[in-house]
């Protein structure tokens, strides 16, 4: 028991921090952000992205979210210039979300991958089986993840030097959506997940083959 | 079970693979033709973790790390960096400022990984909740004296109280005798204990969870606005030495580093101080009572110390709601190449 009266106000005293000290921390962490952009070679990665976007591209894309606890998966509508005054330039259609379950997250990281697959599969059928949609080949999708991406060139592909920057045709197959989700959960325990970079390489997928480790 | 229909699917064409606060960076920058004067300058995520995504100069990065991206695109200047600005590398001026707390030192001991995230674990939504029972249990149980016995077990046992408690029940209520019967439900004392929730102690819980969330605030503001100095989109009053042939005095205008002197040769920019706009997302800041508020009152704090700013500019948070997902499909598009040439020229 304390002998004298602390108020919690006193107690609590150690959370509060003044705005002088907050102005060193923004100068030092400055400091700090700079050396590791330029010596770490485990911090400020750069993503593939050198060109941001201007608002006016359009077309239709598929986009799945990774989260910590949910995957996202939607169609987006850019609509660019074409959007109505006052409303938003991006539109979802056929949203799902699922809860990552914990035995996905821990286990098996195919398994996790192949969860992921089936679920794209989903709303990819959605949108087939309604009749007034046109017949698609191909759908352009992009992926992110809440996790720290290191990115890097797929095995097998030796260069992108040359005329040929693309990756591309290169099938990304069963064993390397497997290895992709092993590191994937290494992220877990290592900061620098090993990913796939399919920022710089436009691979394509064909989604049977997410699938039929589900089978 | 799902039902699979193995019917002629379509081939994906994976066209990009980000991290989610690379997307609530590219979310906001599709939106920015609707938004006059503003330029995104970061994607912030405030959730569960923490993390940024920044434009910065290929050549302020080391060399091994845009060695990939010259090779394929040898005319690029900037790209978004993922900071991951929570690890513990760049930790050190939380301790050296002498900012961690005996309990923030508690919590990381405890945790899963010690010492791995130190800002994380002040900020995160998955630590903040401990962070607060680590407190109220040692006002209730070491100054006040009640025994653990007598204490809700949920302010007794780790990670049993959670940061969306907090938010939803704790930081709205308005009156502590309200809280205090709410807590007595959901934070419910022992059955043999003779202690109750007052509506004195309800006050204390309250207090102690908008202490440690306006600290977080204000951290993520002071690491925001240095990210910002790091940039060179503010000036901190020590940040002379830097490098002034970074990106203040690009002319390259809509390059990802876009520069407030390239600014006024954008098409419907109307003469007026330019807006940095900061893309946030994330149940946290978006979601945790007057969190958001907390952050932006703070970093203007900060600005208004560093003194004006060129061209009077100021940093705004604008929510990016779903960033993660929708940015992630405008990536898509920008990366696919199929909308034609996207680089941008000024005209």
């Amino acid at each position: 028991m304390t002998s004298v009266k602390v108020t919690l106000e006193d107690y609590i005293q150690p959370l509060r921090v003044e705005i002088e000290t907050l102005y060193d921390l923004s100068c030092r962490l400055s400091e700090a952000y700079t050396k590791l952009a330029a010596e770490s070679s485990e911090h400020f990665i750069p993503t593939a992205i050198t060109q941001l976007p201007t608002g006016h591209e359009t077309g239709r894309y598929l986009a799945v979210y990774v989260g910590l606890s949910y995957l996202r998966v939607a169609f987006i509508d850019l609509l660019g210039d074409k959007h109505i005054e006052g409303h938003a330039r991006v539109r979802r259609t056929l949203e799902k979300a699922w809860p990552i379950e914990e035995h996905l997250r821990k286990d098996h990281s195919a398994d996790l991958f192949t969860w992921i697959g089936d679920c794209i599969a989903e709303v990819v059928a959605d949108r087939l089986t309604n009749p007034s949609e046109e017949r698609i080949d191909q759908i352009t999708t992009g992926i992110s993840f809440c996790l720290p991406i290191k990115y890097y060139y797929l095995p097998g592909c030796d260069s992108l030097s040359g005329t040929n920057p693309h990756i591309g045709r290169t099938p990304l197959t069963k064993l390397s959506l497997c290895r992709q989700a092993r590191d994937f959960l290494s992220v877990q325990t290592s900061t620098s997940a090993n990913l796939c970079s399919m920022g710089m390489n436009a691979t394509h997928i064909p989604l049977m083959e997410m699938m039929q480790t589900c089978l | 079970m799902k039902r699979r229909r193995l019917f002629s699917l379509p081939k994906l064409k994976m066209a990009v693979m980000i991290n989610d606060t690379t997307a609530t960076f590219a979310s906001l920058a599709y939106s920015i033709p609707s938004l006059p004067n503003t330029r995104v300058v970061m994607g912030l995520i405030v959730g569960a973790g923490c993390n940024t995504t920044v434009p910065m100069k290929l050549t302020h990065l080391h060399e091994s790390k845009v060695k990939n991206i010259l090779e394929k695109h040898p005319e690029a200047q900037d790209a978004l960096i993922s900071t991951e600005w929570t690890l513990s590398t760049a930790a050190a001026p939380f301790d050296e400022l002498g900012i961690r707390s005996k309990w923030d030192h508690q919590l990381d001991r405890n945790c899963k990984r010690p010492g791995f995230q130190p800002m994380e674990y002040m900020i995160g939504g998955s630590y903040t909740g401990e962070l607060v029972r680590i407190v109220c249990h040692d006002w209730f149980h070491g100054a006040l004296g009640i025994e653990n016995s007598k204490l809700p077990v949920k302010l007794v046992e780790e990670y049993s109280l959670s940061t969306d408690f907090l938010s939803l029940v704790v930081a709205p209520s308005i009156s502590d005798e309200n809280l205090a019967t709410e807590l007595s439900s959901f934070l419910r004392p022992p059955t043999d204990s003779d202690w109750v929730w007052s509506p004195e102690y309800a006050r204390a819980i309250r207090t102690i969870a908008s202490a440690v969330q306006d600290r977080a605030a204000s951290l993520v503001a002071s690491a925001v606005v240095g990210l910002l100095d790091c940039t060179n989109e503010v000036t901190l009053c020590d940040s002379d030495s830097k490098d002034t042939n970074g990106f203040q005095d690009t002319s390259k205008a809509h390059r990802l580093t876009d520069s407030s002197s390239a600014s006024a040769s954008i098409p419907g920019w109307d003469s007026g101080p330019e807006e940095l706009a900061v893309a946030f997302s994330g149940g946290v800041i978006q979601h945790y009572p007057h969190y958001k508020e907390s952050v932006q009152r703070c970093i203007d704090r900060l600005l208004l110390r560093a003194g004006p700013q060129a061209g009077g500019k100021s940093v705004f948070l604008r929510e990016a709601s779903d960033g993660g997902l929708i940015g992630t499909g405008v990536l898509a598009g920008t990366a696919s190449g199929e909308i034609g040439e996207i680089k941008v020229t000024m005209t």
